[in-house]
């Protein structure tokens, strides 16, 4: 009886304790390759590495801060817009003015009116030789600054408004 | 007294007129169109037809191939070819070369000497005995060909010319020239080239979508365009295969082949469909890293989709823009 005890647990014990150091050691092993914050490290490497990757797209020389640079784009592009909407409430508040004053509204004249537009561009467009008629530059924004989105990807959060025509390709059936 | 709402006899709906001509859809819009408003339709759509007979590289017999032919000596043609080919000679200055119509070898080379069906996609055709080879003998200098206005006659030089697109916004520019006061406010379109004139037909511009070159129906931009011309130069349609060879038709002057441009579309606005096509063209081949700097020098208006389908914009475009894509985040 002692004897095949004493061979039970010489067994057990000589199949266990292989298993346990093998344990032990792969335990060891993995927590040495492995740091607590190495999750979070990965994250950060993830996040900084895709900013300069939208940058690259249109560098600009002077404005080293990628991050920067596409917020100010956006801060640009916005600040147009509301330049825009003050001008047609200045426009608005002329016209309801005028009203009040008994004047016709279409007779008042602002800076978004179709009549002042068209003057100025029916005199240059007059010109018949191509030179003469060569592109000029609009009204320039206040700074230069990158403008970059995304066509594909990246659905508009605003539905496009209805237009009249589409410009594209050459040939294309519409 | 009556209460019916009065309406003005002489207050006509709008005017529109379609048809096919360039290899493109042509169409005229007339916003409350004048008492002469058909007449100069029917004007200005006889200009873009004789445009289309006679600058078409298409038919050996047009004005243009016989110009062609002709080479070093010269050769009498009609009002309308004369003027393209002299608006072309003008824009290859003004592009430094950018913009060259001796172009037609190569675009024979690739089989493009007839209408092609594009609107099949996928559109693949045999590569030529000897391969692509490229135009021997021709070297990249200035074009100069000699012009004699009193007779209408033309000298374009040994390498044959191509006026495909700057025709094209040339028939674009002299129609709208012409309905311009059919009526309060006009539109000529021709195959992406455009001039809108006046307000539109709702007071606050003509607003014209951005075609997105990657595809679907979404635009990435909407433009709001008073008195402007806007021309598109893209790949989305006019690209093809030869033998094994993926080729289209914005060739590059100075390599002779289809430019290898890393953009899918560029768009130009401006005050002449002629030079928002040619400068559109000439941006297209330039590629992604040289436009916006050339686009700033020139003070373009321009658009751009690149390869990845990112949009970039000039500073002299941005009051156009009514609506845009939105940040990709």
């Amino acid at each position: 009886m002692t004897d095949r005890g004493t061979r039970v647990r010489w067994t057990t014990a000589a199949l266990v304790a292989p298993a346990a150091a093998a344990v032990f050691t792969g335990t060891t092993v993995w927590a040495a390759d492995h740091e607590p914050a190495s999750a979070a490290a990965t994250t950060t490497t993830s996040t900084t590495s895709t900013a300069p990757a939208v940058a690259a797209a249109d560098p600009a020389p002077a404005q080293p801060d990628p991050v920067i640079a596409s917020l100010q784009a956006a801060v640009d592009a916005n600040s147009v817009q509301v330049a825009r909407l003050r001008r047609t409430v200045a426009d608005l508040q002329a016209q309801a003015a005028a009203i009040a004053k008994g004047i016709p509204a279409a007779s008042v004249r602002t800076s978004t009116s179709p009549g002042s537009s068209r003057s100025s561009a029916r005199t240059s467009s007059t010109a018949s030789t191509p030179k003469a008629s060569a592109p000029r530059a609009a009204a320039p924004a206040s700074r230069p600054a990158p403008v970059v989105r995304s066509a594909a990807p990246a659905p508009a959060p605003v539905q496009a408004p209805a237009t009249h025509t589409t410009t594209g390709a050459s040939g294309a059936v519409k | 007294m009556s209460s019916a709402q009065v309406v003005d006899p002489s207050v006509r709906s709008d005017l529109r007129t379609e048809f096919r001509s360039m290899a493109s859809d042509v169409r005229f819009w007339v916003v409350r169109p004048g008492a002469d408003a058909d007449h100069r339709v029917a004007q200005a759509r006889a200009v873009v037809e004789r445009v289309a007979t006679t600058c078409t590289r298409f038919d050996p017999t047009s004005d243009l191939m016989r110009a062609n032919d002709a080479g070093s000596r010269w050769a009498v043609v009609s009002r309308e070819c004369f003027d393209a080919l002299v608006a072309a000679h003008d824009a290859h200055l003004a592009t430094s070369g950018r913009f060259d119509p001796r172009v037609l070898r190569v675009l024979t080379a690739y089989g493009y000497d007839a209408s092609l069906p594009f609107e099949t996609r996928r559109l693949i055709l045999a590569a030529p005995a000897g391969g692509i080879a490229r135009a021997r003998g021709f070297r990249s200098r200035t074009w100069r060909p000699r012009f004699d206005v009193d007779r209408l006659a033309v000298r374009v030089g040994r390498e044959p010319v191509d006026l495909g697109g700057i025709g094209k916004g040339l028939a674009v520019r002299w129609a709208s020239d012409l309905l311009r006061e059919a009526g309060e406010a006009t539109l000529v379109e021709a195959g992406g080239d455009l001039m809108a004139t006046g307000s539109g037909p709702d007071g606050d511009g003509w607003s014209v979508a951005v075609e997105n070159p990657v595809g679907g129906t979404e635009p990435v931009a909407v433009l709001r365009l008073h008195d402007r011309a806007c021309a598109t130069s893209s790949t989305r349609v006019r690209s093809w295969t030869v033998g094994d060879t993926a080729v289209h038709h914005l060739i590059d002057p100075s390599t002779r082949r289809s430019a290898d441009s890393d953009l899918l579309s560029v768009t130009v606005v401006g005050e002449d469909p002629a030079w928002a096509e040619v400068w559109s063209k000439a941006l297209f081949v330039g590629g992604r890293a040289a436009i916006r700097a050339t686009a700033e020098e020139h003070g373009l208006a321009a658009l751009w989709v690149d390869g990845s389908g990112r949009v970039g914009t000039s500073r002299a475009l941005r009051p156009h823009v009514a609506w845009e894509v939105s940040h990709a985040g």
